[in-house]
């Protein structure tokens, strides 16, 4: 009999629970309007699937934030699904649930999960599985994805990733040969991989990207990079190898999540620009975008069918779009970092749109209304830009935040409660924006501590957060990363923290509805 | 004159109506590459050798079809219970394996060559052979299932489908299929804007048109009669389900300008060799010469080597070649070993016939063709001393690359040996996503090979002058592309690297692949390997430390950067105890190949030289007779060393 149900997958270590907050129906809408489709639907509720869903923490998050979503995550995993589970009951979602199920068998049986999806999310599983479950999971969603319906694929890109591909073999062999838990035995094979390196081996040095997931190695979170690297079938892919296979499931290539992922002018020298207008074929397009920048990983939106659009639809959409600050310090002449790198923004276009979103929403009238010279697209790309580079989010136009808002406190509260037991949730879920931003562990037990009841001053806010701290062996840290020893060398910054805090719940936070 | 409506001649005529990737820029209709293949043979033979010119027209003579031949309308050729039967298989053919790629400009999607209509196929023989006057044989089929706006324009097939059996499964409405009478191939055509209106008015070119209702079929000569459907009217219910059976005479399968490599080594004609543009193309990972480290004698002494039992190559002994190359290998084995019965297969069929080409001149009747392309064979048991399956498991299919494992399997005796070599993932996976991005590039473009290589040179010039990350950023993606790619004619980078199914595979994969049947890895072919003369001492200190066999071996192939490997594997692990070892080693001759003066060898490989001090020589056994294998393929076949050079 055979009892492998792993597929070649990792299966003695959970995954990482990291919340991805571009994987929300408000962030997708920005992105399909931007490419020069229809906005996700806001009449209706929306079915949203996450396949490999992990331990459901961003399908939790979507659920939270978007009580008009009906979620439904699965996963092969019976250790994630249970801790899906039990993050859903725990916080009270009941506009999510989560089954234990193969890619296979979801491709077959139609009994299992919703008929009809409106969204299709597999995130960070496509490069890891074999090539047949990645045929299951495209049948799904030929199967299911309704028609208008997004589907997003994120996986690692040969043109970043291929080199790691001999490495993550050596690991793997290494681990194998090794017997303990993965996450044990990969910490001593990245030590001779390394070692490897360092005596000489003519393999290296291996491209830009590699190079830099080699130097991460040693100190990446052990849960991740087992999975990153120990499954059997690690197989960074190119665009054209999944574009084809989406192409089976009538589904057509909509756009990069990271918006800037298509702002092609951003990164092409103009000699090469050229190179790109006089190629028609999209895939080739692609292909050779991806070589040149040398993208490693790819976010990648379809679309089943390609809706004709008039023109004067797509501007409404476009004036729908209301951005939401997050408070981040625009310092003139820094890059903005994005997904495929560091982009060099005119000061005089962007300070004040980061200004303007300091004290209010940002909409495209306003964005014209500061910068007259700029068109509609212009405008328009300048608002995504800020999104992806973290200066804002899309607001969720569905946002209620009356029932959003006590299922987004309930989940940020029972992450502060986990992280007081250990475990790092460093996110707050926005039912403004349906989705999260991220925060750190003085700001969640400051809420959580304010959360728990009235009365509480700054003495007494700051003590408790260094207890907290304190009690899971967290150093506080100063502005340049490095560790503070005693508490109160420690208590200055905490101070300094808890009081920024305070003051992003009267602003930031207070906007996002989570305060 | 065409017989379409003029609405219907005017679709056809429409010049935006799309375009046909399988058209030549000489000849612009679908399917035409055959004769730009044809056309260019011809032009060459006439300028380097006139001589020859007649007899090469004449070998095609029995493509060409007599003028006196008539279509043959076959009414109600399938029954209402076979086409019900069709239809169920229909139903039942999934999303995936219908092929896509003729959406545009003909709105149809194919299944080519399914299993029940392959099964199909051969029951028709008879029949079609009755009808065309000479025995035929089966060359391919597909189903072609036509959606709405779907239209077929004017156009001659390929000589693979010399004989067209057409048959109606069902259909929306009539769809009127228009067919000329036969007439010779236009190697003369003259490309202009009106092309296909010069061809419907050509006085000498008659079309009929013919109506098909479910079970009636066609029967013409697809490759010498012009034929066309219009456009159908639109409407989303549309639609028309046709199955084509294609047929060539007898004996001839693979007689097409994709095997002409045999006819080129006959007549050192380069641009003979070359496959067709619209075929896959192939690289050969076998150098044309002869490789010593693939005969058995070699693997044997290999095996000897790294402590494991030989097998015994003293009696007469069966050695298989998967992948046999132009047969050079193999036909020296065969001839050295007269007694032994060598077998060669090759999934190309090009390869093939250079085999028996050479088997046949060298009277080697020990060298036995097993003659069914892209089916690895069942020679009948484990009955293999030795199998070679070199630069096969790296370029082809999942599904190709199980069958040449499954024959391994069945055919490999215990105790026999097994030689596999490849290009490893450490020494290509950087160049990956380079090579295909220039697959794509290829395979989008139209028209004449080399200029469609030419142009996606250009695109990867221009990347690299606006220097782009990728290849500036890789040394070796950037030296292969100066090295192998631009400093190559386009001939070389079409065979070399523009194959759909380039896959390099790492030795782990390919123990994990051959553990099923039994089969241990023994070491290298290539004696150096294992020595690890190459590496410096801190990294040998590494591989010698290896936790595992797969470790070592990773360990060696990152050290050097290896770019392929020669691995050999025995049926069942039989190490030799260290005094038979011994006693088996001292019987081992070897002879001198190298000149005297040449104390030390360059081991040059792709992306890096090595400098190693390898015995230059080869494992000796005592055979006979192979003068005329010597003179046939220009080398020095050794009868006392089993070998060649």
């Amino acid at each position: 009999m055979n009892t492998d149900w792993t597929g070649g997958y990792v299966v003695d270590v959970p995954y990482t629970e990291a919340l991805t907050s571009d994987l929300c129906p408000a962030w997708f809408s920005m992105i399909a309007v931007l490419n020069g489709q229809p906005p996700l639907p806001t009449d209706r509720r929306l079915t949203w699937a996450d396949v490999g869903c992990g331990n459901g923490l961003t399908a939790c998050m979507v659920a939270a934030g978007n009580p008009n979503v009906d979620v439904w995550g699965v996963d092969f995993n019976p250790t994630h699904v249970e801790r899906a589970r039990h993050v859903a009951n725990a916080v009270g979602i009941d506009n999510a649930t989560f089954e234990e199920a193969s890619f296979e068998a979801i491709a077959r049986d139609d009994a299992l999960g919703p008929h009809e999806i409106d969204v299709v999310v597999v995130h960070g599983v496509y490069s890891w599985i074999s090539t047949e479950n990645q045929g299951h999971i495209v049948e799904f969603i030929r199967r299911r994805l309704r028609p208008g319906g997004l589907a997003y694929i994120m996986y690692e890109v040969a043109t970043g990733w291929a080199g790691m591909i001999p490495l993550a073999e050596l690991l793997r062999l290494t681990v194998d040969a090794d017997r303990r838990r993965s996450d044990l035995a990969l910490a001593d094979a990245v030590r001779t991989l390394l070692e490897l390196r360092d005596r000489g081996a003519k393999y290296f040095p291996v491209g830009p990207h590699e190079t830099n997931q080699v130097e991460k190695m040693s100190n990446a979170d052990a849960f991740y990079a087992a999975h990153e690297y120990l499954g059997s079938h690690f197989a960074p892919l190119t665009f054209d190898a999944v574009a084809t296979r989406m192409a089976g499931a009538h589904c057509s290539h909509l756009g990069t999540s990271d918006a800037t992922g298509h702002m092609r002018g951003m990164w092409l020298s103009p000699e090469i620009a050229s190179t790109f207008e006089h190629q028609p074929d999209e895939v080739a397009r692609e292909q050779m975008f991806d070589l040149v920048v040398q993208r490693a990983l790819r976010r990648d939106i379809y679309r089943r069918g390609k809706a004709t659009v008039p023109g004067s639809v797509s501007e409404g959409w476009k004036r729908d779009l209301r951005l939401i600050g997050l408070d981040r310090d625009f310092k003139p002449g820094d890059p903005f970092k994005v997904l495929l790198g560091e982009v060099r923004v005119d000061n005089d276009i962007y300070e004040p749109l980061v200004q303007h979103l300091r004290s209010s929403d940002l909409r495209l009238s306003d964005v014209q209304t500061i910068h007259p010279q700029l068109d509609l697209a212009d405008a328009y790309a300048a608002m995504c830009l800020l999104a992806d580079a973290g200066f804002a989010f899309p607001i969720s136009p569905t946002s209620r935040e009356d029932e959003a808002g006590i299922a987004a406190r309930r989940m940020n509260e029972f992450m502060i409660a986990e992280n007081r037991r250990g475990r790092d949730h460093l996110a707050l879920v926005s039912p403004a924006i349906g989705s999260a931003i991220g925060s750190d562990f003085i700001e969640l037990f400051t809420l959580g501590e304010l959360w728990s009841g009235p009365g509480h001053d700054l003495e007494v806010l700051v003590e408790s957060v260094l207890d907290d701290l304190e009690r899971q062996g967290r150093r506080v840290r100063a502005a340049d990363g490095s560790p503070i020893g005693g508490r109160n060398e420690a208590r200055a910054v905490v101070v300094e923290a808890v009081g920024r805090t305070l003051g992003r719940m009267s602003g930031v936070l207070r906007r996002l509805g989570i305060s | 004159v065409a017989e379409g409506t003029d609405t219907e001649v005017e679709q056809l005529l429409n010049p935006l109506a799309g375009t046909n990737r399988k058209a030549s820029d000489r000849f612009p209709w679908y399917d035409s590459w055959w004769l730009a293949e044809y056309v260019d043979a011809k032009e060459a033979l006439a300028r380097e050798l006139p001589e020859l010119v007649a007899a090469f027209d004449d070998s095609h003579s029995i493509f060409r079809t007599s003028p006196d031949f008539e279509t043959q309308a076959l009414p109600a050729l399938l029954g209402t219970g076979q086409l019900d039967e069709i239809r169920s298989e229909i139903a039942r053919i999934d999303d995936a394996s219908a092929e896509q790629h003729e959406t545009e400009p003909f709105g149809r999607v194919l299944v080519h060559n399914h299993a029940y209509f392959d099964a199909m196929h051969e029951s028709f023989v008879e029949l079609v052979s009755t009808f065309v006057g000479e025995p035929v044989e089966p060359s391919y089929n597909f189903l072609s299932l036509y959606k709405a706006n779907a239209k077929c324009d004017l156009h001659l097939d390929a000589l693979d489908a010399k004989w067209t059996l057409d048959i109606c499964i069902e259909q929306s409405d009539v769809w009127p299929i228009y067919i000329s009478n036969v007439v010779p191939w236009p190697e003369d055509f003259e490309v202009h804007d009106e092309w296909q209106r010069t061809i419907l008015d050509a006085p000498h070119v008659t079309f009929r048109s013919y109506d098909m209702e479910p079970g009636d079929a066609l029967l013409f000569s697809g490759s010498s009669q012009w034929h066309y459907r219009a456009r159908q009217p639109g409407g989303p219910h549309r639609y028309c389900n046709l199955v084509f059976f294609h047929f060539v005479p007898k004996g001839t399968r693979n007689v097409r300008p994709s095997d002409w490599g045999p006819l080129a080594l006959e007549l050192d004609e380069p641009e003979l060799s070359e496959p067709s543009t619209s075929q896959p193309v192939i690289p050969r990972p076998d150098p044309r010469g002869f490789r010593r480290e693939l005969t058995p004698t070699w693997l044997a002494s290999a095996t000897l080597l790294n402590r494991h039992l030989p097998p015994d190559l003293s009696r007469p002994f069966r050695a298989a070649y998967l992948g046999c190359g132009t047969g050079l290998t193999p036909s020296v084995v065969a001839a050295v070993h007269p007694e032994s019965e060598i077998w060669a297969w090759d999934f190309r069929a090009g390869q093939l016939e250079a085999t028996r080409r050479l088997r046949d001149a060298a009277e080697l009747d020990n060298l036995l063709i097993h003659e069914r392309v892209g089916l690895p064979p069942d020679l009948g048991g484990r009955v293999c001393d030795v199998i070679v399956v070199a630069g096969v498991l790296d370029t082809v299919c999942d599904e190709l690359r199980s069958e040449v494992l499954e024959a391994v399997s069945t055919n490999l005796r215990p105790g026999g040996l097994l030689c596999v070599t490849y290009r490893t993932t450490v020494g290509w996976v950087d160049v990956v996503p380079m090579q295909r991005l220039m697959r794509y590039l290829f395979h989008l473009d139209l028209g004449d090979r080399d200029r469609r290589v030419d142009r996606l040179l250009d695109v990867l010039a221009e990347l690299q002058e606006g220097a782009a990350g990728y290849s500036a950023n890789r040394a070796v993606v950037a030296e292969w592309l100066a090295a192998e790619v631009f400093a190559n004619d386009p001939a070389t980078v079409a065979t070399e690297y523009l194959d759909d199914e380039m896959r390099p595979l790492s030795h782990a994969q390919l123990v994990e692949w051959l553990e099923p049947s039994g089969c241990a890895y023994v070491g290298s072919a290539r004696l150096t390997d294992d020595l690890d003369l190459e590496v410096n001492d801190t990294l040998k200190e590494m591989i010698d430390g290896a936790p595992s066999s797969l470790v070592r071996e990773a360990y060696r192939d990152l050290a050097v950067r290896r770019t392929t490997r020669a691995d050999i594997f025995r049926l069942g692990e039989a190490w030799l105890a260290p005094g038979d070892h011994n006693e088996m080693l001292a019987s081992l001759k070897v002879i001198g190949t190298a000149p005297a003066e040449r104390d030390q060898a360059t081991l040059r490989m792709m992306f890096h030289d090595g400098r190693a001090h390898p015995a230059s020589a080869s494992p000796a056994v005592p055979f006979h007779g192979v003068d005329a294998l010597s003179a046939i393929a220009g080398i020095h076949v050794s009868a006392e060393r089993g070998s060649a050079q």
